[in-house]
């Protein structure tokens, strides 16, 4: 049961991934042209996104065991690009907040730009914790073989 | 060693994990909560309200001491200009209480944050920047020998005190009604100050239209019987 659930958690978490991308994209590209900022000085926002893309690749690249199998790590990823997607959608849709009404404009450029901040720290912690995963998954593969050298040694022997 | 550092390496990455898992359900739940806070209604009937009933008391009282007139027949102090601007200002003000954002909540058993905002809106562009300063401000600021009239010889100073009180009330309210965009680390005294405005909000502005209406009310009276030969 875990086991499909991990299944199901592991790739639609890319999904997510792709879909809170989109979703902050369209906010910032907004957001910039309004403030007739160049769209480039949004480089940071788009980072840890990029980043994590490149960590998911290489997980699903190499195969990770130590990630793939980690339920924890893909739920509380799930769990960030929710949080994401509807702090975008609520920025997009909620017409009950006075701010966007006010500022005239079709989304609450007021309430998204509160919440880029703790959105890149998740999504920095998300990379970091991916890559000790990672290390903690790594296997000693030469010291096998030479183990294995060696008890063909002693057979042959 | 190898076997520790990767033992080590998994306390780090599921430590991490289970911050970013307290901060993203912190912020998950908070936001709900704010999305639920924000879309509280007020439901009242306007029919019943004391608060509504008064206003529209002071309006129908407005709309009755300023029937048609004919400038020709009146006989007082003031000049047929005086008159007839006078006439114009208090109709027009009666227009300007009787906005569409007004008619809207009158029309309505349920308010929202967006009906007390418009609300507002109402009152600074239409009440505040049409009728008092426009209008009411007239009778305030004319010279009191061009405005030959015992009674507004005697109020003028109150009137003045009165109208400038009325130019800032609701501002406080505007601020108010503009932080419900953000809310940042939630608190008890955030949640009573920021979120919730709707029960509030309605009896803070309809205090304030009251106010106008009031005095609106007063100047037509004493306009009705200043006129009353010319109606």
């Amino acid at each position: 049961m875990i086991e499909i659930l991990n299944k199901i958690l592991y790739y639609i978490k890319l999904l997510l991934l792709l879909a809170s991308f989109g979703f902050t994209f369209y906010i910032v590209v907004f957001m910039y042209q309004r403030l007739d900022k160049n769209i480039l000085d949004a480089f940071s926002v788009f980072l840890p996104f990029a980043i994590l893309f490149v960590m998911y690749a290489i997980n699903m690249i190499l195969n990770q065991k130590a990630v793939k199998d980690s339920v924890f790590f893909n739920f509380v990823s799930c769990m960030v690009f929710v949080l994401i997607i509807f702090c975008g959608y609520r920025a997009v849709a909620d017409d009950f907040m006075i701010a966007k009404i006010r500022l005239g404009y079709d989304i609450n450029f007021n309430y998204f730009s509160d919440m880029i901040a703790p959105f890149k720290i998740m999504l920095y912690g998300l990379s970091v914790a991916d890559i000790f995963l990672i290390l903690a998954g790594v296997k000693r593969k030469k010291k096998k073989v030479q183990d294995e050298t060696l008890t063909v040694k002693v057979e042959a022997k | 060693m190898i076997d520790f550092l990767k033992q080590y390496c998994k306390i780090i990455s599921y430590s991490l994990l289970g911050l970013i898992f307290a901060f993203s359900s912190f912020y998950l739940i908070v936001n709900l909560y704010h999305a639920s806070e924000i879309r509280k209604t007020f439901v009242y009937d306007p029919s019943t309200n004391a608060t509504m009933q008064k206003f529209q008391n002071y309006l129908t009282s407005i709309k009755e001491n300023l029937p048609e007139i004919d400038a020709n027949k009146y006989e007082g102090d003031l000049t047929a200009f005086q008159v007839m601007s006078a006439d114009q200002k208090l109709k027009a003000c009666y227009e300007e209480l009787n906005n569409e954002a007004m008619q809207a909540i009158m029309n309505k058993n349920e308010l929202t944050i967006v009906d007390i905002y418009n609300l507002r809106e109402a009152f600074e562009t239409e009440v505040v920047s049409k009728c008092v300063v426009t209008n009411l401000d007239w009778f305030a600021k004319a010279e009191k020998n061009q405005l030959n009239s015992a009674y507004l010889k005697g109020n003028q100073t109150y009137l003045r005190l009165y109208l400038d009180s009325i130019l800032s009330d609701t501002y406080y309210l505007k601020k108010d009604l503009l932080n419900n965009s953000s809310y940042y680390f939630n608190t008890s005294l955030v949640t009573s100050t920021v979120m919730d405005k709707v029960k509030d909000g309605y009896y803070d502005l309809m205090a304030s239209y009251t106010k106008v209406a009031a005095i609106t009310d007063e100047l037509a009276q004493w306009f009705s019987e200043e006129t009353k030969g010319a109606r």
